[in-house]
């Protein structure tokens, strides 16, 4: 009988390796390259050709929600990042028949459901394009939908400081002091709360934010407060009135941080069945930007764009605290794989399934190396009054020793009475 | 134990390899099935289209049974003209306010009492086309410019939501605040208002 057994297993054999064999961020490299290469088309192409497994499709849209975001297609991004979303919400429910998978097989048979920060991050980038578009009320849902993000999350690696202060920038746009005011707190509070760990300081902006609305909305002892905290030296000095109109710079620098896999082979333990064994986890690379800082010049005027996110550091303490538990099921699946080669050679007293039982084992014990990649490294983000009017900004990025890295001229960005204009930019160079 | 016959087994294939054809088939073939519009068919616990359905009956129903219409026929003795402003979305949805508020038009339109005149979108196009009469437009057919008809009340609104959640069960309440006001004096004559609450408990397993 066994000899009709070992043939027949073979599809299945194979069917397991396919599953197995392709970490997820190194058939991503193509898109990266295409992005590097200021070529997002290609990059989109490149894309669909590996629109792969239906357990990576909220992947494979928040990319490609990324991706038409930065060929400057907004509305279509906005349809991408919605069906993301609601891809999201449907497999926030628990399924068994995943968790058993990723219990024999390996992690990434789970379907991609996205971190709780990059599910925020959804709505950021989803207000972001609705601003870019001019549509004020559609980035003002999107704000009312991160509120509710943060306040549902589990976890505590969010981006909440700078998630908060755009939805500030969003109410203030929309005269609705009293929500900004709130949202600028937060993102104070939330700034204040992890700038060690995110090595991210108050923004500058931010202050001069909280110092104006405190005064709009009379509220005198916590302008007093705001005053001590930022020690603004002259206390006579009106905090800065409303700007007319301004522009608002939003900078997203690079790419986050790629899930790439460790791997150790070693001699299981007589214990749970002398074999060889592998156990691969996941770590992430960071790649770090030339780009550390943002001038927008416009004639002889010019103002520093603030780093507001570090999406990098984010990316890599959420991962950081998911370890003991993704470590813990990996050694789980090696003595469960063990275990199962060590029952198949007994049962059928043939020594050859057991070792085939062991290689697809081993094979099949890849790290789960999924990630939102096109996320950017950095955000840095600027707040330029101008007068009403038509200009062209000049956008110029610097390396940590002042140099020019790039440049980039935006012509006939328009600046309307009492409003913001929004303007981003995403800079990729690997 | 005997093997089995050739052609037990091809019978066996070509049996297993049917119902295998059967199942993929069912599962392929896109289904369709319509729908009669007034069933309430709640998916996602999302603003829907009978959410959209019970705010224009409320409104409709409310607007012509209020005082400020017969008072303006009495003064008038002619319909007033509604035009339709800004229905502003400041609840966390995408809501399309256009479907309950053309609903709400086409109904007011129909019953002879108010008059609706042409947005400020609608207009532009209107405009331009008059221009092109002007051009080449036979005289007698040709359309002035400058007799348009003027508003006499401006329908403005807003949606809001309040939403309350906990874990996988959210409380959503909607309000929607529609007023017109009359565009001589600023006066509000009427102010409608409908509010929708649901309870939407999200499945704690999938498959």
């Amino acid at each position: 009988m066994s000899r009709y057994r070992l043939p027949r297993s073979l599809p299945l054999l194979y069917a397991l390796c396919l599953t197995g064999c392709a970490a997820h961020s190194e058939s991503f490299r193509a898109v990266e390259k295409n992005l590097a290469n200021q070529q997002p088309q290609q990059a989109l192409e490149a894309l669909d050709k590996q629109k792969g497994a239906r357990a990576d499709e909220v992947l494979y849209l928040l990319n490609k929600a990324m991706l038409l975001r930065i060929a400057g297609d907004y509305r279509a991004s906005i349809e991408s990042f919605e069906l993301a979303q609601q891809r999201m919400e449907a497999l926030s429910a628990l399924s068994l028949r995943e968790q058993g998978a990723s219990f024999i097989i390996n992690d990434s048979t789970r379907s991609y459901v996205g971190e709780p920060f990059e599910q925020v991050m959804v709505s950021v980038y989803k207000a972001l394009n609705y601003l870019q578009l001019g549509d004020r009320d559609g980035a003002r849902v999107e704000a009312l939908q991160i509120d509710l993000k943060l306040r549902a999350a589990e976890g505590k690696h969010l981006g909440e400081a700078f998630a908060r202060y755009l939805t500030g920038i969003i109410y203030e746009d929309l005269g609705e002091w009293s929500d900004a005011m709130i949202a600028y707190r937060k993102a104070y509070e939330g700034y204040r709360k992890s700038s060690q760990e995110y090595r991210v300081d108050v923004p500058g902006f931010l202050k001069e934010d909280l110092l104006r609305l405190a005064s709009i909305l009379d509220l005198k002892d916590e302008l007093e407060k705001y005053r001590q905290e930022f020690a603004v030296q002259n206390k006579q000095s009106d905090p800065p009135s409303a700007p007319e109109s301004e522009l608002i710079f939003v900078l997203s620098n690079g790419l986050a941080p790629a899930k790439r896999e460790n791997s150790v082979a070693m001699m299981a333990p007589s214990r749970v069945g002398a074999g060889l064994v592998r156990i691969s986890l996941p770590y992430f690379e960071s790649r770090v930007p030339s780009v550390s800082k943002a001038y927008i010049r416009l004639e002889d005027r010019g103002i520093v764009a603030e780093r507001v996110e570090n999406v990098d550091a984010i990316a890599i303490a959420t991962l950081s605290e998911q370890m003991p538990e993704i470590t813990a099921r990996g050694i789980a699946r090696v003595v469960a794989k063990r275990q199962v080669a060590m029952q198949i050679g007994k049962n059928n007293k043939n020594d050859a399934l057991a070792v085939i039982a062991d290689v697809i084992g081993f094979i099949t014990e890849r790290a789960d190396t999924r990630s939102w990649s096109t996320l950017p490294y950095d955000i840095h983000l600027a707040r330029f009054p101008l007068g009403v009017g038509s200009y062209t900004i000049k956008i110029e990025l610097r390396d940590r020793g002042d140099n020019i890295v790039a440049t980039r001229e935006f012509h006939d960005v328009l600046i309307h009475k009492g409003k913001k204009t929004y303007l981003s930019y995403h800079w990729i160079n690997l | 134990m005997r093997a089995p016959s050739f052609g037990a087994r091809r019978a066996a294939c070509v049996s297993l390899m049917a119902v295998f054809l059967s199942v993929f088939s069912t599962g392929c073939a896109t289904r369709v099935e319509r729908l009669p519009v007034d069933e309430v068919q709640d998916l996602s616990g999302a603003w829907n289209d009978t959410d959209s359905r019970l705010v224009s009956d409320e409104m409709i129903k409310d607007v012509l049974s209020a005082p400020w219409l017969s008072a303006y026929q009495g003064a008038h003795k002619a319909p007033p003209a509604l035009i339709v402003g800004e229905v502003r979305n400041l609840s966390h949805e995408h809501i399309n306010t256009q479907t309950f508020i053309s609903d709400m038009g086409r109904v007011l339109i129909n019953s002879g009492k108010v008059q609706f005149v042409a947005s400020r979108g609608q207009r532009e196009e209107i405009r331009e086309e008059r221009k092109d009469q002007d051009l080449n437009a036979r005289e007698d057919t040709r359309k002035p410019m400058g007799m348009e008809q003027g508003a006499d009340f401006m329908l403005k609104g807003a949606i809001n939501t309040i939403v309350d959640a906990s874990g996988k069960t959210q409380v959503r309440y909607y309000q929607v605040d529609l007023s017109l006001i009359s565009m001589s004096d600023n006066r509000i004559v009427w102010v409608g208002q409908k509010k929708i609450k649901k309870l939407v408990e999200r499945s704690k397993l999938r498959f």
